[in-house]
């Protein structure tokens, strides 16, 4: 079933010159990107900077609105949807977790506002007192994490354990599209492995579709089924992961594939 | 060969804590050799980068032990200007963000020639060109001109490679060089310093905390952990054969594109908090073969039996 | 959280010692009708002008009065209308100051001229002419020194607000479909904390300057009660016969700006983010 199709994406940002600061021409950040999503499947967007991943992460995600084309949820258009309707249906996880958590914010608020507003957006009693900490425990168990880590703040936690909070927080608001801006970017060597096979476990459990972004052609082997290579806005390349990255028809792609070193590949 | 670097038991610990952040120490470099530094947050390695030149404030660490000698002088001990007349001449250095290494308002061709006129006798317009040149930057002229903000990320690195070299350094130290660039850059930048240690017969000291990054461009590595080297010996031998759990976790737990997608065997736990360190071998609580010894003693940076490789385990030491 | 910032208050110099002129002003100020030794308004034109003795350790004014209790009733009211100025300065600041950062566009563009606009006044005559046009009563001080302090606030808190709004902790409360009140409370809010704290501490100094200042001109508290502003316009008139009119006063207004100075000052250091975390 398809769940998310996007058709013709462009998105231009204005390049301000001049006295009064007018647009004086733009940058193309996204050219006319067209994509579809199976529901259940895991795909990664590859591109460097200036590819426009970013910008297609953004637009996903409903932080920026596309200058043209159009995204279509389920069969229904994404205008259809307000602001709270797609979060109920699509969350993100940012790259660097010790920027995405409110640093002054308790890891029990921090997780207590998803899962509060799912219950809205369920039309269920929102959880308060005792049920609301029992529903944090759980939520910090399933990512690995003690249940008493609610009482901490974000600062006291490793990186790795700050994007397990990050993860948690994403997945309580029970979206069905789950968006990974480069998850495991800003993380040390040695605990990365345990965030990507979390993301494999949880995608598996909670039967999520995933959009991965990132540069780390290895980190999208390991989990995605088909990927898209974006290049200055354009897509060079599409296909199952396995194939475009064993046979690159691109010469993105295969420019990309160079730049990870023998011992990688 | 004499070293032309020579760190002897060198400890460090920053004041604040105190957290003993490089825990002795002892490394090697040779002239003309490229050394690999790998470790993660909290190895130490970019403290190290940074004491080898005196680059930390006094009031923010302090050198416990040891010694640093640069053919054969003491850097802890120079005199300042002795100190001074080392720092990007003899010894350069390239540290990771590009943007905040040069001076937003002054030209690259300035501060290209800054270099000179401090390190090689007086500013000299057609030497900077060549060195621009040297880095492979195309229209050396045009970039002489231009300031730091016009360039794109990988062209400032090459800039200040172009600085590190202008000052004919005998060694250079590249902390990160290529983190904060894409990656068809770093390929580019990594290269371009291969290229650079041959023509020049410079050695090298490369810091990543991508042990990959390394694998190719090095020939010898050294792996940190919480501030002491673990495993040392020719790249190829530590990659391909590791002999610190430490290494052989890490390496077994990157994601490979060859290794399709089922789970990754990975290392448990987080890099430890320097300032909670636990007793004996630092790498302890992580390790799948901790004995009782490890918790009682610390293990030494030794060598292994008829080999150039050096381990500090107790496990591959036996017990003695 | 506070813990840490306890600690490292109690460690540094400056906070401590200005907290404890601060709070000893406070606690002055609160039991001031018990403290004073006699009451502030009763006359005794038999002493007029006597120096300070052990019957009136500060001396008496030009009436009588036992400059002593004045001094002390008068911190009632420096501190009153320090404090609410302040807190005058800061509700309109920081509501200014989120709208424009937060919301940028034209509603940025617009509060932020009137900033502009009003910051070129000088002050002291733009309070002047609005007190001359009102009546001169401490309500209309504390609002006057209020409305008139708030745009430096309002700036800083626009700067803050401005780079926090893209910080990817803002975005994902945003994608959580939180509604912007929220937002701007529970995740914006507790950032901007810290910065206000310390203007408005720096500020209390500043108005109670202008208190006094207003007071010396005859536009502020009125006699017969007491402001150390209004002891000073007698004791500017028998400065060379009777110095403590002035000195006494005079030192407690500077005592009570640095202590609030040194306050300010000190917790800018506690409260600055980038010393990390110990």
């Amino acid at each position: 079933m398809e769940l998310l199709k996007a058709e013709g994406l462009t998105k231009s940002f204005p390049v301000e010159a001049g006295l009064f600061r007018r647009a004086a021409g733009g940058v193309r950040a996204l050219d006319d990107v067209s994509f579809s999503l199976e529901a259940g499947e895991s795909v990664g967007v590859v591109g460097e900077s200036g590819s426009g991943k970013t910008t297609l992460a953004r637009i996903l995600a409903g932080f920026l609105a596309p200058d043209g084309g159009k995204l279509v949820w389920e069969g229904r258009p994404r205008e259809f949807f307000s602001r709270n309707a797609w979060a109920a249906r699509v969350q993100m996880i940012f790259q660097d977790p010790s920027a995405s958590l409110n640093p002054k914010l308790s890891v029990q608020t921090l997780l207590a506002e998803p899962l509060r507003q799912r219950a809205r957006w369920d039309g269920l009693s929102i959880p308060r007192g005792p049920a609301l900490v029992q529903r944090i425990e759980e939520a910090l168990v399933e990512v690995g994490l003690a249940p008493e880590a609610r009482l901490a703040y974000p600062h006291q936690f490793s990186g790795g354990q700050k994007q397990r909070i990050a993860i948690a927080r994403a997945l309580a608001a029970g979206p069905r599209l789950l968006l990974a801006d480069e998850p495991v970017s800003a993380l040390d060597l040695s605990i990365q492995a345990q965030i990507l096979n979390l993301l494999a476990d949880l995608r598996e459990k909670h039967n999520l579709t995933m959009v991965l972004i990132s540069h780390d052609l290895t980190v999208v082997r390991q989990l995605t089924d088909r990927v898209m290579v974006l290049h200055q806005g354009k897509a060079a390349e599409c296909g199952p992961t396995a194939g475009v990255l064993a046979a690159p028809q691109s010469p993105v792609t295969q420019a990309l594939l160079e730049a990870v070193p023998a011992f990688l590949r | 060969m004499t070293a032309l670097l020579k760190i002897q038991n060198l400890s460090l610990e920053y004041r604040r804590g105190p957290v003993r952040a490089v825990r002795d120490v002892s490394l090697e470099i040779h002239p003309g050799e490229s050394l690999g530094l790998a470790g993660e947050s909290g190895s130490g390695k970019s403290t190290l980068a940074l004491v080898l030149l005196r680059l930390l404030r006094p009031d923010e660490a302090r050198v416990t032990s040891g010694r640093i000698l640069f053919e054969g002088k003491d850097i802890l001990t120079l005199p300042e200007p002795s100190l001074r007349a080392l720092r990007g001449g003899p010894i350069g250095m390239v540290f990771q963000d590009p943007f905040s290494s040069l001076n937003p308002v002054l030209t690259v061709g300035r501060q290209i020639e800054e270099v000179l006129e401090i390190h090689a006798g007086g500013r000299n317009r057609p030497r900077a060109l060549d060195f621009l040149d040297q880095v492979r930057l195309p229209d050396p002229p045009r970039i002489y001109a231009a300031y730091p903000h016009q360039l794109s990320g990988g062209q400032r690195q090459r800039v200040c490679l172009a600085m590190a070299i202008a000052g004919g350094p005998k060694l250079l130290i590249a902390d990160e060089p290529t983190t904060a660039l894409d990656v068809t850059v770093q390929r580019e930048i990594l290269n371009l310093l291969d290229a650079l240690r041959r023509d020049l017969g410079m050695a090298m000291l490369l810091i990543a905390h991508n042990i990959g990054l390394l694998s190719e461009r090095t020939d010898r590595l050294a792996v940190m952990y919480a501030g002491e080297v673990v495993e040392l010996g020719p790249t190829a031998q530590v990659l391909g054969a590791p002999s610190h759990p430490y290494t052989q976790g890490l390496l077994q737990s990157l994601p490979k594109i060859s290794k399709g997608s089922g789970r990754l065997p990975a290392l448990p736990g987080q890099p430890p908090d320097l300032r909670r360190l636990p007793s004996g071998c630092p790498f302890r609580p992580r390790c799948p073969s901790a004995f009782d010894r490890c918790v009682q003693e610390p293990p030494r940076l030794l060598a292994l039996e008829k080999s150039i490789r050096s381990v500090a385990c107790h496990l591959r030491h036996g017990t003695s | 959280m506070l813990r840490l910032y306890l600690r490292r208050f109690l460690g540094n110099p400056l906070a401590l010692a200005g907290a404890v002129v601060v709070l000893s002003l406070v606690a002055l100020a609160l039991a001031s009708p018990w403290l004073s030794p006699t009451d502030p308004l009763q006359q005794d034109l038999i002493h007029r002008l006597q120096p300070p003795s052990p019957a009136h350790w500060m001396g008496t004014d030009d009436l009588g009065r036992d400059v002593l209790s004045r001094v002390i009733t008068g911190a009632r009211v420096s501190l009153a209308v320090g404090g609410l100025a302040v807190g005058i300065a800061v509700l309109l600041g920081t509501l200014v100051g989120v709208l424009a950062g937060y919301h940028g566009g034209w509603v940025d563009a617009v509060l932020m001229r009137a900033v502009d606009v009003l910051l070129c006044f000088p002050t002291i005559f733009l309070i002047l002419m609005v007190v001359a046009f009102l009546e001169p009563n401490i309500l209309n001080v504390m609002a006057v020194i209020g409305l008139t302090s708030w745009m430096g606030l309002a700036r800083l808190v626009r700067g803050e607000t401005l780079s926090l709004r893209e910080r990817d902790f803002m975005l994902a409360a945003c994608g959580l479909g939180l509604s912007t009140p929220r937002i701007l409370g529970v995740h914006l809010l507790p950032h901007i904390v810290s910065p206000i704290i310390v203007a408005a501490t720096l500020g209390v100094g500043g108005a109670v300057m202008t208190e006094s200042a207003l007071s010396f001109l005859g536009l502020g508290v009125q006699p017969p009660w007491p402001s150390w502003g209004n002891i000073l316009t007698v004791g500017k008139d028998y400065l060379h016969i009777a110095w403590w009119l002035s000195l006494f006063p005079g030192l407690a207004i500077l005592v009570t700006v640095l202590g609030f100075n040194l306050l300010g000052e000190g917790l800018r250091d506690v409260l600055d983010p980038r010393l990390g975390n110990e």
